[in-house]
């Protein structure tokens, strides 16, 4: 049973500059399941931050829903009315944003916003709030909590702030976690330290996570099934091990090419992928949006494309699955 | 100096760089000092290729700016071709800093937003007088070509351009003056993946063909491990590991090169070779 339905959502954006309406998403169809960690992957500009945020209704203002929906808990999210939504955001469904330092009020300390949240969702005096705060900071495993309630953001680390992030969005026992490329301003080995205190999580406190990262190591080793996007359209999805060890698109093919590895040549060539991502507003519509930068394309590729299944929980959208090989 | 030191492009000794810290409003006391490079030692060989890598704020980059005169030195020596840098006048310095070039992290930051891609490429080209006026455009040309750029581009500005190609022009820039040491401090770590890829490809072909010697700066392991032959590992202002690239990857000496190590997630051990040897999923 499927905890969150994303069915045909497309997403439109309209540009003043160019007069037209682009797809930044384009006929997304994906499932989250319970207690399942989901990878989002592809480049920058491919939509996976703006699928990330419409899931929690947070569509920016030139953008309209184009058709399609968002099932939770067999409610439409993005029919629901902003004071519905308010209490769907954060309890049920939280979403840890990429850069703390922007994505935590500079003016508040970390207690305000962690007893901010607490109090919205539920009905609990301040004291006992506080407290809670002190427990959910010692669980994201900060040493001296009481020292850390009452500093203001910019008086910590990264590593920190991303631990306070997560704390806030944990705080109201959510059944759904974004991770919106939660260590991708962070050191490797703070990283690691941060991936491995969502995944602890996992354990106790039962939630799904969505995992938006360009990081195909990240994906790799903290996620059951991943999706590709490109273009604002999924390129291909499945099991994370189905996907990355044996890709059937040559843009997931193409990205872990990129990949410097250890071969037994020094220096060699990596084979990566020409070109770069159009932007937004020169998205092809009616051919594969991958075809311009694709090295196995053949004339069949000149139509518009389609997610096809090719097993069970496997989908492709290419014309020549596996052609490189 | 040993008896190798006919093919030695670059040494810097012992190189100390310290910030003073500063407390008080209206009068300021030094009250302390930040010691961001403390004691680093470090020979570049012509041709050689050496990766420098780190957390952030480790002093990679101070290090590699102090060795080119980019940040001041509080002490130590830096030899480049049997001559003391930190002995010269600026205007010497400016003379001889044709001979290593820097590309810079951000390629947003890094270019004159005012200034076509030409006039950027022209610029250190016409100061130090390498080619003569009328061979000028040519040259750009023949920059930008080997740096997989058309000459249609030529007359825009960097903001009409992707972080790849932004970088790809940096990168013409500091080949225009045909260095002998280039240093790149991260230069592939504001990029996608894919197009990381295609900047690391032409850094090292590039690299190859005209014979140049690369100090890289990251702290992305991967990209280090594929394009470098010899690894300097630094924490807090000191180098605490430095070897060839195998030796560094494959049999780690220092705790914290192997916290480093084992800290990068790695796609897909199945997928011929992937893994680092010691990293278990």
């Amino acid at each position: 049973m499927a905890l969150l339905d994303v069915e045909n959502l497309t997403l439109g954006f309209y540009s003043e500059k160019n007069k037209k309406w682009s797809k930044v998403l384009n006929d997304v169809n994906f499932s989250l399941y319970e207690n399942e960690f989901l990878g989002i992957v592809g480049e920058s500009g491919s939509g996976k931050t703006i699928l990330a945020n419409s899931i929690l209704n947070l569509i920016p203002k030139q953008g309209k829903i184009v058709s399609g929906s968002i099932l939770f808990k067999d409610r439409d999210i993005l029919k629901l009315t902003e004071d519905q939504i308010r209490k769907v955001r954060g309890k049920d469904i939280a979403i840890i944003f990429q850069d703390p330092m922007s994505s935590l009020h500079p003016l508040l300390t970390v207690k305000d916003q962690i007893v901010e949240t607490l109090q919205a969702h539920r009905l609990i005096k301040k004291s006992d709030a506080v407290e809670i705060a002190m427990n959910l900071l010692r669980d994201v495993k900060i040493d001296r909590p009481e020292l850390v309630l009452n500093k203001y953001p910019f008086m910590l680390s990264g590593g920190i702030r991303q631990r306070v992030m997560i704390a806030i969005s944990i705080s109201c026992g959510p059944e759904i976690v974004i991770a919106d490329e939660p260590t991708t301003a962070l050191d490797v080995t703070v990283q690691r330290d941060i991936l491995a205190l969502i995944k602890g999580f996992k354990k106790n406190l039962n939630f799904s996570l969505m995992l938006v990262s360009h990081d195909l190591g990240v994906i790799w080793e903290n996620t059951d099934r991943v999706v590709v996007m490109y273009c604002g359209r999924i390129m291909e999805s499945g099991k994370t091990e189905d996907v990355l060890r044996n890709p059937l698109h040559p843009y997931t093919f193409g990205l872990l090419s990129s990949i410097p590895r250890k071969t037994g040549k020094k220096l060699e060539i990596l084979k990566g992928i020409r070109g770069s991502i159009p932007s937004l507003h020169d998205f092809p519509e009616h051919i594969c949006p991958f075809l311009p930068r694709c090295d196995f394309a053949t004339e069949k590729c000149n139509r518009p494309l389609l997610l096809e299944q090719v097993d069970r929980d496997r989908f492709v959208a290419c014309f020549n699955k596996g052609a490189f090989k | 100096m040993n008896n190798f030191n006919d093919n030695l492009l670059l040494r810097a000794e012992n190189i100390k760089t310290y910030f003073p810290i500063y407390k008080g409003f209206f009068i300021k006391k030094k009250t302390g000092y930040t010691r961001a490079v403390d004691g680093v030692s470090l020979s570049i060989r012509s041709g050689e290729t050496i990766g420098l890598v780190g957390e952030s704020g480790c002093g990679k980059s101070t290090f590699a700016r102090s060795i080119l005169r980019l940040s001041p030195i509080t002490s130590g020596k830096v030899w480049f071709q049997g001559v003391n840098l930190c002995d010269m006048h600026d205007n010497e310095i400016r003379k001889i800093r044709r001979y290593f070039q820097i590309v810079f992290q951000d390629p947003y930051s890094s270019l004159n937003p005012r200034m076509t891609v030409g006039s950027i490429i022209a610029e250190p080209l016409k100061e130090h007088s390498i080619v003569k006026r009328s061979e000028l455009q040519g040259e750009v040309f023949r920059l930008l070509d080997i740096v997989g750029l058309s000459s249609q581009m030529l007359n825009k500005f960097p903001h009409e351009f992707s972080g790849g190609q932004r970088q790809r022009i940096a990168i013409a820039r500091a080949l225009a003056l045909r260095p002998k040491l280039l240093v790149a401090d991260e230069p592939v770590s504001a990029l996608d993946v894919s197009i990381q890829a295609q900047i690391l490809n032409l850094i090292s072909t590039l690299q190859k063909q005209m014979g140049l010697s690369l100090l890289f700066i990251s702290h992305n392991l991967a990209v280090v491990r594929h394009i470098c032959s010899k690894v300097a590992v630094m924490y807090a202002g000191k180098v605490v590991e430095y070897g060839k690239t195998s030796d560094i990857f494959d049999h780690p000496q220092h705790p914290y090169t192997r916290t480093l190590i084992k800290s990068i997630p790695v796609p897909d051990p199945g997928y011929k070779n992937y893994k680092f040897n010691n990293v278990e999923k």
